[in-house]
């Protein structure tokens, strides 16, 4: 069966949408869409569509990816306007492109997300106070977090080897940090942490202070786009 | 309380959205949403819904609503919801106004204002939400500047609990009565506010509280309820949609982005119920019933699953089992469904083989278990309510069930029902147990099988045989909670009830008066809201604001009237006449069913003869009852 790769933005008011509620907009879309969706078998049949590292709730994402399964073969383009026809405020396919054979899932294969944290500048230090603090996590050796495990109870979870860079501007008058996170099975740093341990280590703003998070991209091993492994036509998209 | 700049509002909100549970219920910006030119609309409606956005977006009559106004181009309605407490905290600390989800606007800066009353314990969200909306709380308290505040839905068929906070309630079905109301609006914005509410009043179906005057009697009853100003009708009379097939169906609704209760298509296959149950407000005020033919539902159906991508549609109606179509509507639908990988439900079932065999058939996703609700435990409670099922029918309808592979059922009851007595409530017990019986004979396993007894506490409504009944009190129910449970101990057995202090305040409400508008708002005041959600119910607030009200709650629920008393809701007329509704209770009294009007006898009940209306059956002279299941397919 042909498996397809797209991506899509979700934000604006969609950002509020819950994970499982993107799954579930992802299906009616299809069912919308009048796609061939590949059905899963079972009582409850659904279609066969899978997504990379889920964003939190409130979170935007501009490049986000999902793989969906077909029955046949069907052109990437059509997919992308057929998809869009059906989509709530604040969720856009940008891009479609057909996987070759054998790929493997995208759980396996996305590996870094790059977020931008844009801080609310009444609440907030000025930039220089932000990138010392940012240096001074970078020479941490460990920066432990508290997780909470499945059993509701809270572990300590070292978070510095998932810090790949930190940095910080200034736009709009607003300081922006952005960092890049391993996203991932075997490590996954939320952005939300990094915040935490920026707060607890420097102290430099509280916890009202409002954050607007929004996750440019995902990115494979080494930096490699997502769509690398895709054949045809789509390829560029 | 900090103020913010109009245009401020959506970012304020904004701001708040990442600090509360569940923000998708304040965002808006889902499919088939609709947001028009704010500056080129003349008319401005918020239709607001007072309970949580998930219980508010599973409401068909909102969808239908939004569809109908949206359809105009002189008028937009947007969507308002409760906010929850913790939004609420936030809103109030902050000084943001109640906003609609589309524009995010101040819902003060609408025209109109619309509640919908589905249930009397969501009048603490009404006052709530019109105080959040910057609203003055009493309608005596508005002016030229503020929206007009209106409301309708079941509970208006007693509005004088909420006489004091609304403007004008619409009586009956608001497919038509919107639109009327909307053209009278256009026409009298500029009047006067009391002579726009004069030339609302002057429309079929619609009552302006304030017009009237209640005179009580010297021991607190009402001696009457009259027009205080000229050229208002004594009597409000409900409106209906006739020709139920064209009536406008919303094919394009508006698609949640978060899971809410009934998240799929309703396709509202008919409208009204004939079984006349006599607790029953439902089938009372939704009269006559009216069908749409199989064509004109399939193809809504397929135009639903084109413009949501639903893979599930539930035929909803009163007792969609008695739709007279249902063989070539779930055969077609089936046709034209199955390969797009869409399911068809029943939202409820009758207690009869043919409603599990049909469940059976159509239901792709197996549920765990099946509901029934024989209501009552014995031949002549049953026969009191007027709910035609037999011991036998029942019997079929689980030994169907477990036959069918089903493993649990579950069984709804009332108690507190008229001439209720102890039997009665043994009743109950041994119906569970003889289900328990047909499991095991079906041989369902040891662990699985499973009867589940769920009875609420009767309250009587306005507009039913049993509105002059009153309800148990309070140390009634919880004896009679303690005598079930006691007797419903069987492992396999699981045993729920309804609080009985909510029910004691539904009767109140459901029963009540203009005066209670002071315990309402006292209530309110108290930091009464959600009293329909267990988290958020505290009937000691209650008890606190009758008191500071000075008023005797029991006095309203445990009252019980005579056929000569003044009733609150006399001058609303919901089209059934009070000799059916005298004669109902009486024959309610001595346990005499009266049939179901499908059967060809027609019961009198005056909707048809005096409110000139008519039903609408498919299958005109065709079967009374749907076909048998061999049948089906």
């Amino acid at each position: 069966m042909p498996r397809y790769r797209v991506s899509y933005s979700k934000d604006d008011t969609a950002r509020f949408m819950s994970h499982l509620d993107l799954v579930r907009t992802f299906g009616r879309a299809l069912r919308r869409a009048g796609l061939p969706v590949t059905l899963s078998r079972g009582f409850n049949p659904h279609a066969r569509i899978s997504f990379a590292f889920p964003l939190p709730v409130g979170v935007s994402g501009l490049e986000e990816y999902a793989d969906i399964e077909l029955d046949r073969e069907v052109s990437p383009e059509e997919i992308v306007r057929t998809l869009n026809a059906g989509m709530p405020q604040g969720l856009k396919v940008t891009g479609s492109c057909r996987l070759e054979e054998g790929s493997p899932a995208l759980m396996a294969e996305a590996h870094r997300s790059t977020y931008l944290v844009r801080l609310d500048r009444e609440n907030v230090p000025g930039l220089e106070a932000v990138l010392k603090c940012l240096e001074k996590i970078a020479e941490v050796p460990e920066l432990p977090v508290t997780r909470r495990k499945k059993d509701g109870s809270a572990a300590q979870f070292d978070i510095r080897p998932g810090i790949l860079a930190l940095s910080a501007r200034e736009e709009e008058g607003r300081v922006v940090i952005e960092m890049d996170l391993m996203t991932g099975s075997s490590l996954n740093v939320r952005p939300a942490e990094v915040i935490q341990a920026v707060r607890e280590s420097c102290g430099i703003f509280d916890e009202g202070c409002r954050l607007e998070i929004t996750r440019t991209r995902i990115r494979g091993r080494g930096g490699k786009e997502l769509f690398h492994r895709c054949s045809g036509e789509g390829q560029k998209c | 309380m900090a103020s913010i700049k109009k245009r401020d509002y959506g970012e304020v909100l904004d701001g708040l959205l990442d600090r509360v549970q569940k923000p998708a219920r304040y965002a808006g910006g889902e499919l088939n949403s609709v947001r028009k030119d704010w500056e080129r609309t003349e008319v401005k409606i918020a239709f607001a819904f007072p309970d949580l956005y998930e219980v508010g977006m599973s409401h068909l009559g909102l969808q239908i609503l939004y569809h109908t106004v949206n359809r105009r181009s002189d008028t937009l309605m947007e969507r308002v919801f409760a906010p929850w407490k913790d939004m609420e905290g936030l809103m109030r600390d902050q000084g943001l106004l109640l906003l609609s989800l589309e524009s995010r606007r101040p819902v003060g800066d609408f025209d109109i204002l619309a509640f919908t009353l589905q249930y009397e314990m969501t009048f603490t969200n009404i006052l709530n939400m019109i105080d959040l909306a910057g609203i003055p709380l009493r309608s005596s308290g508005r002016g030229q500047g503020h929206p007009l505040v209106i409301a309708g839905g079941p509970c208006a068929f007693n509005p004088e609990p909420l006489a004091d906070f609304i403007d004008a309630f619409a009586i009956g079905e608001g497919e038509d009565l919107i639109h009327d109301i909307i053209d009278a609006y256009r026409a009298g914005r500029d009047l006067d506010r009391r002579l726009l509410l004069r030339r609302l009043a002057g429309i079929e179906g619609v009552y302006v509280p304030g017009f009237y005057r209640v005179r009580y009697n010297s021991d607190g009853t009402i001696g009457s309820i009259d027009p205080a100003v000229e050229g208002v009708p004594g009597k409000i009379r409900k409106r209906h949609v006739s020709g139920f097939e064209r009536a406008d169906y919303p094919v394009n609704p508006i698609v949640p982005n978060m899971g809410v209760v009934h998240d799929r298509i309703m396709l509202e296959v008919m409208r009204g119920c004939t079984r006349g149950c006599r607790f029953c407000q439902a089938g009372s005020i939704y009269r006559p019933v009216r069908e749409k033919s199989p064509e004109t539902l399939i193809h809504q159906a397929g135009q639903l699953v084109k413009n949501t991508g639903y893979d599930e549609i539930s035929l909803v109606s009163l007792s969609s089992a008695d739709y007279s179509g249902l063989k070539p509507l779930v055969r077609g639908l089936l046709n034209r469904l199955e390969g797009m990988g869409v399911g068809v439900s029943l939202p409820s079932l009758r207690v009869d083989a043919f409603s599990v065999d049909l469940a059976k058939e159509i239901q792709r996703v197996r549920r765990s278990g099946l509901t029934f609700a024989p209501e009552a435990g014995t031949q002549r409670l049953r026969d009191v309510i007027n709910k035609g099922v037999t011991e036998k029918e029942f019997l079929e309808a689980v030994s169907a069930a477990f036959g069918a592979g089903w493993h649990a059922v579950k069984l709804y009851f009332m108690i507190g029902l008229p001439t209720e007595t102890r039997e009665d409530l043994d009743g109950i017990a041994r119906m569970a147990l003889l289900a328990l019986k047909k499991g095991e004979e079906a041989g369902v396993g040891r662990g699985r099988l499973r009867v589940t007894v769920s009875v609420s506490s009767f309250v009587p409504k306005s507009q039913t045989p049993f509105q002059w009944e009153p309800m148990n009190t309070l140390e009634e129910i919880k004896e009679k909670q303690r005598y079930l449970k006691n007797l419903l101990k069987d492992k396999r057995m699981a045993f729920k009830w309804h609080d009985p202090e909510v029910s004691f305040l539904e009767g109140v409400l459901s029963r009540g008066d203009r005066r209670l508008s002071a315990a309402l708002e006292r209530a309110w005041r108290l930091g009464s809201r959600f009293d329909g959600w267990s988290e958020c119910f505290d009937f000691g607030t209650w008890l606190k604001a009758f008191e500071d009200t000075g008023i005797d709650p029991r006095w309203y629920a445990h009252r019980r009237y005579t056929y000569g008393d003044v009733l609150p809701w006399d001058h609303i007329d919901a089209g059934l006449s009070r000799e059916f509704l005298v004669r109902e209770h009486s024959r309610a009294m001595e346990a005499v069913p009266t049939p179901d009007c499908r059967g060809g006898r027609c019961p009198a009940c005056g909707v048809c003869t005096g409110a000139g209306a008519k039903p609408e059956i498919f299958a005109a002279g065709g079967e009374d009852r749907a076909p048998l299941p061999g049948q089906l397919l």
